[in-house]
């Protein structure tokens, strides 16, 4: 989750800012658990990109199937967990699968494929073994540069 | 800059937050900025893990020089994509950041970022560091991950 405290708010006047819309030049983060960074760019003609911090994977999901754009760029920003490593690590996202967990096969998992071609999910990002795959969600990147990973088992 | 509309806000018992904070499921972006990971000396438990997100570099080097603050644990530096020139967004490993001045601008203060690609940057707007900069002061190294 994002926190925003009140010393860090950048004031916008209210003529060149969308309604209701607050602005602020730093954020933290509440919680030590992965988040993304999404940037679409509408289908309008001469769109720009738009990028967008999203604390939840189900989030993600809900951003590139409801708006009308093409996923340009997605990364997760996960924390260390295991071993003696400490701080963060990244991985740019070719794939979304919603997918299964054999261990909690009652809730619906997601998988993130790496530009590592590795699977990942969970809060924290872990690699996800013997996920099973069952439905593409989306693609990421341009078209002719993303090449499917492994189909689904 | 981050920006964010009411819908996002996810609302939390005041009893679970520090006073004045909000939190929220969703910004959008602009520009450029820092994500970086910190040891703080303060707070409940004394040394813990903090992450912050900055859009100005002169935030994060204020943070850093601040004696609550015990190791940087990882920074990731943040280009969007209209900046990139690339049109697609670009992110880097920090590996050290330093003040420094720039001799052929009034001895103005510049702070200079050096990635684990070997690119070295400096200021707001990420320009290459010209040869008129002096780097001085090691703010922080930061090892690989």
């Amino acid at each position: 989750m994002f926190v925003s405290m009140p010393e860090y708010q950048f004031y916008i006047p209210p003529e060149i800012a969308p309604p209701d819309a607050t602005y602020w030049r730093t954020l933290g983060i509440s919680t030590c658990a992965a988040w993304f960074v999404l940037s679409v760019r509408s289908r309008e003609p001469d769109a720009l990109l738009d990028t967008f911090l999203l604390a939840w994977d189900t989030d993600v999901v809900g951003a590139v199937t409801s708006l009308d754009a093409d996923v340009e760029s997605l990364l997760f920003v996960a924390p260390h967990v295991r071993g003696r490593k400490r701080g963060w690590f990244s991985r740019q996202i070719r794939e979304i699968w919603a997918a299964t967990d054999p261990a909690e096969p009652e809730n619906p998992a997601l998988i993130f494929v790496g530009e590592d071609g590795q699977d990942y999910a969970g809060i924290f990002m872990d690699r996800a073994h013997g996920f099973v795959r069952d439905r593409l969600v989306a693609r990421v990147g341009p078209a002719d540069s993303v090449r499917p990973s492994s189909a689904a088992t | 800059m981050f920006f964010t509309f009411p819908s996002f806000e996810y609302v939390v018992p005041p009893e679970l937050k520090q006073a004045g904070e909000t939190r929220w499921r969703s910004f959008e972006h602009m520009g450029q900025g820092f994500f970086v990971a910190v040891m703080t000396l303060s707070g409940d438990p004394p040394e813990h893990r903090r992450t912050l997100l900055m859009t100005w570099d002169s935030d994060l080097v204020h943070m850093l020089e601040s004696p609550k603050i015990a190791a940087t644990l990882h920074s990731l530096h943040y280009v969007s994509p209209c900046q990139s020139g690339a049109g697609e967004p670009l992110y880097r490993e920090v590996r050290e950041i330093r003040r420094g001045i720039d001799r052929d601008a009034g001895d103005v203060e510049v702070i200079t970022f050096k990635t684990a690609d070997g690119t070295a940057f400096c200021g707001q707007d990420a320009i290459p560091v010209p040869p008129s900069v002096r780097q001085d002061r090691l703010l922080a190294t930061i090892g690989p991950r």
